[in-house]
């Protein structure tokens, strides 16, 4: 019958139930945090440890300086800190809608916000899980990437907030 | 300078442009004035590569100690407030460089809102009337 789950599906699943199961088990193997967004239709992440917070989308202030790519400037609790639009960094075109989170990256003393379209998943994921970037990977994407790795069927390309930085800044 | 160091408040003149507030230095402001068509301006936009506007309430200020500067094109200010100094907000050091370039050095959250600090002194596009 339509919709009913065939034999062959229900064994799959069970399989992938069970892989999962092992997975946390293996407590004793190194993980890192993993926090995974979205942007457009694609999946990326960023490391936890260079996540300071994830906020809520709120009004940008342009101010002189701003480029393409960091559109303004916004006020998190008195400090001003700048957004990076991360869809155009990555030549994702008319990201400037439905985007609703900033996250907030740190490196070397430096916070910045990165604007994203929905946070997925923050979770922990074994290092023998993430392998290297495809070398067919676009070239702009190609230069933020450091790893790639499968969620639910879909790859997700682990980004690098310093590479990040490194490109937008002038 | 050590007095400038010394100082707790700046006294700001604000005006908006283009939907952005702008608070100058009162210290840097010779005069400002009604505004005459027939006066060589810079408009105040142009300085900071904004998108272009049109000024509804047009006034022109002369910046002091800068005699060979044009005149700005500016619309009237809306408020002259004294803010503390530790009040400021330095820039994001990730677009610091290109917003000295064009003048701007620090931020003022108030009210709500953001007042971007201008100088005129460090603007690059006004620097190539120094004589």
């Amino acid at each position: 019958m339509p919709g009913e789950l065939l034999k062959s599906d229900y064994i799959l699943n069970e399989i992938k139930d069970w892989r999962l199961a092992q997975q946390i088990v293996e407590v004793d193997e190194r993980s890192v945090k993993l926090v995974v967004f979205s942007l457009k239709k694609y999946l990326f992440a960023f490391l936890g440890n260079e996540v300071r917070e994830i906020l809520p989308a709120d009004e940008i202030t342009w101010i002189p300086g701003a480029t393409e790519f960091i559109p303004g400037v916004i006020n998190i609790r008195g400090d001003i800190e700048a957004v990076i639009d991360l869809g155009r960094v990555l030549g994702l075109v008319d990201t400037d809608k439905d985007q609703g989170f900033f996250i907030m990256a740190r490196l070397e003393g430096q916070s910045n916000g990165i604007l994203v379209d929905s946070i997925i998943d923050v979770l922990d994921v074994p290092i023998s899980a993430l392998t290297q970037p495809l070398l067919s990977l676009e070239l702009r994407l190609s230069q933020l990437v450091i790893n790639q790795w499968e969620y639910k069927d879909n790859i997700v390309n682990v980004l690098s907030v310093s590479r990040i930085f490194d490109q937008v800044v002038i | 300078m050590a007095a400038a160091m010394k100082q707790t408040e700046l006294q700001l003149l604000v005006f908006t442009i283009s939907g952005t507030r702008y608070g100058i230095d009162v210290e840097q402001i010779a005069s400002l004035q009604n505004y005459d068509s027939a006066q060589v301006i810079l408009k105040f936009h142009e300085l900071v590569a904004a998108k272009a506007v049109s000024y509804r309430t047009p006034k022109i200020l002369i910046v002091k100690n800068r005699e060979t500067f044009p005149a700005i094109l500016i619309n009237e200010p809306e408020d002259m407030i004294n803010i503390l100094i530790k009040t400021i907000r330095p820039l994001p050091v990730i677009m610091a460089s290109t917003a000295n370039c064009r003048g701007v050095w620090g931020v003022v959250p108030q009210k709500g809102d953001l007042i971007v600090l201008f100088d005129f002194y460090k603007n690059e596009n006004l620097k190539k009337y120094q004589g």
